[in-house]
């Protein structure tokens, strides 16, 4: 039985897909058998940050359809063992999802992977339920700025009201913290909402703090997920927050600013 | 003129609806309602634009009910359409108008309003409605977990208490007290249904609105006292009162 792990915000923008990729392919990379839905019909852009566009022949839909399998469907990872993307259509709409459709390819996916992570789109509407209607777990991704906080709290409220879990009254979904674009030095200034405040006002569990980083950027504009660059601050943040996903105990870095050097600080810089 | 915040609509959800594209449910709300004391035009204009000058962000695409139940209809001559162009101005968005015997039903149906009866309004409560909260063997509502943003939370006929923090954007209210072991950082209403005696108790206020019997105060007026300190909030002598825990 596989795990299925919904990578959810409410807010547009801020990092879900970037998440997803880098998730499901650390759980790969840890040998789990992954595979990674981009919930986005019509949007379509895991499959861009995966570094796999071009060898797109069928997609989410084509299957909830029968107008192909699985097997026809689902993209091998060139890098990792075990990874694998179920793309989303671009040419059809969000209404091309439905909940018996979904249910039906998560089962069938269940009795092979270890685990699923469904990469939800924007907003708190049909598709973002869609998403997470059948999860088990949720990785709730947060910017540190208030209007991101509210509506991962709005998300949260929709975990526990409309999933399954909530509707059949059985174990609610397990909901993981993960904050995003985090840039220590504006918290510093109190631009930004620290790493506490948001932790206060959410109250969940936090599985991870990944620094804004150019090296994500970077990554999606190459097509390889920032968790291989571990040279990068955000690749190792990713790397812990796989680690914590996966019930260890990972002490957390790169929540306070660089101090500036004692030759910068001569320099004046 | 008054601005009462209120819960106003209250039935059980009908389950007998059986309809494939849509369901009617009855839920609680809450809305402003625009009681008026007394009428003139031109004092209207200037008390409502102090109101809501004195918070702006707050009034914005509120839906308001107007209700004239405090007044002679048969004495006063009402231009309704200013009512509401004077309302629209400010950013309220009126979408009803209270039930009274004397609404001039022509001149309403040119505004295209409805008129509703509020089941339950503070005007028409009954006395042993008041006692209601109070009466021994009333089961509290206890909720274990945060209220969250977007989720509305109502405990009908007794008092509510919230196990956790209560978010921006929530709302929480009782027919009797509210109890919150937490953050208030969203609306707390208490004596929905006309009880003067409710209280809001809460470990740390960052509210948005707190009403008591459909008297309110909002985050701007809320920020000066107790602002992020263990509060309850109180009616004295028709006004709402906070203090220190
Ligand atoms: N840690 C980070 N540092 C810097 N930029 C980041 C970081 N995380 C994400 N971004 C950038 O933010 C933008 C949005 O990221 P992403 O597409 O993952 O968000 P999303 O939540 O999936 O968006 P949507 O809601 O549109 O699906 C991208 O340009 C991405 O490169
Ligand atoms: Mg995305």
């Amino acid at each position: 039985m596989a795990k299925i792990i919904v990578v959810t915000s409410g807010k547009g923008g801020v990092g879900k897909t970037t998440t997803s990729a880098a998730i499901g392919t650390g759980l790969a990379l840890k040998g789990n058998k992954t595979v990674i839905i981009d919930f986005d019909v019509g949007l379509r852009n895991l499959d861009l940050i995966m570094g796999c566009e071009r060898r797109v022949v069928y997609d989410f839909v084509n299957v909830l359809n029968n107008e192909a399998n699985l097997t026809q469907t689902l993209i091998k990872d060139k890098r990792v063992e075990n990874l694998f993307v179920l793309p989303a259509s671009q040419t059809r709409d969000k209404d091309a999802l439905t909940l018996e459709g979904v249910e039906k390819v998560l089962n069938e996916l269940s009795e092979t992977f270890d685990f699923i992570i469904c990469d939800s789109p924007a907003g708190i509407e049909k598709g973002a339920q869609m998403a997470l209607y059948f999860a088990d777990e949720a990785i709730v991704v947060t910017n540190p700025e208030v209007s991101s906080v509210r509506d991962s709290d709005r998300i949260l409220g929709i975990l526990q009201s409309k999933s399954k879990r909530a509707e059949q009254g059985s174990e609610p979904v397990k909901e993981h913290l993960l904050l995003t674009r985090y840039n220590p030095a504006r918290v510093e200034e109190g631009e930004m909402l620290s790493v506490t405040d948001v932790e206060e006002i959410l109250a969940i569990p936090l599985m991870g703090v990944i620094p804004e980083s150019e090296a994500v950027l970077k990554a999606s504009n190459q097509g390889e997920p920032v968790i291989h660059n571990q040279d990068a601050d955000a690749g190792k943040a990713y790397s812990d927050a796989v680690d914590r996903l996966l019930g260890e105990t990972v002490e957390f870095r790169f929540l306070t600013a660089p101090k500036k050097g004692i030759l910068k600080r001569l320099i004046g810089a | 003129m008054s601005v009462y915040w209120l819960c106003f609509y209250e039935n059980k959800e009908d389950d007998r609806m059986t309809n494939d594209c849509f369901r009617l449910k009855g839920s609680v709300m809450t809305t402003f309602i625009l009681e008026f004391s007394d009428f003139d035009s031109d004092m209207f204009k200037h008390q409502l634009k102090q109101k809501v000058d004195a918070s702006p962000e707050f009034f914005q695409q509120s839906p308001v009910i107007i209700d004239f139940s405090k007044l002679d209809l048969q004495k006063i001559e009402i231009d309704y359409l200013d009512i509401l162009s004077t309302c629209r101005e400010h950013g309220l968005q009126p979408t009803a108008f209270h039930h009274h015997e004397h609404l001039d039903l022509n001149a309403i149906k040119n505004t295209n309003l409805a008129v509703i009866k509020p089941g339950s309004s503070k005007t028409e409560k009954k006395p042993t409605q008041r006692s209601l909260p109070h009466s021994s063997g009333t089961q509290a509502k206890i909720i274990n977990k945060p209220v969250r943003s977007g989720q509305q939370i109502y405990a009908e006929g007794s008092d509510l208490i919230i196990l956790g923090s209560v978010s921006g954007g929530a709302e929480v209210l009782a027919d009797g007290n509210i109890h919150i072991y937490g953050s208030l950082r969203g609306r707390a209403l208490a004596g929905v249904k006309g009880n003067n005696e409710a209280r809001i108790f809460c470990t740390n206020n960052e509210a948005e609105l707190v009403s008591i019997n459909g008297h309110f105060l909002v985050s701007d007026a809320l920020e000066t006292q107790t602002w992020k300190q263990p509060a309850q909030f109180y009616l004295s002598n028709e006004a709402l009162h906070v203090s220190t825990l």
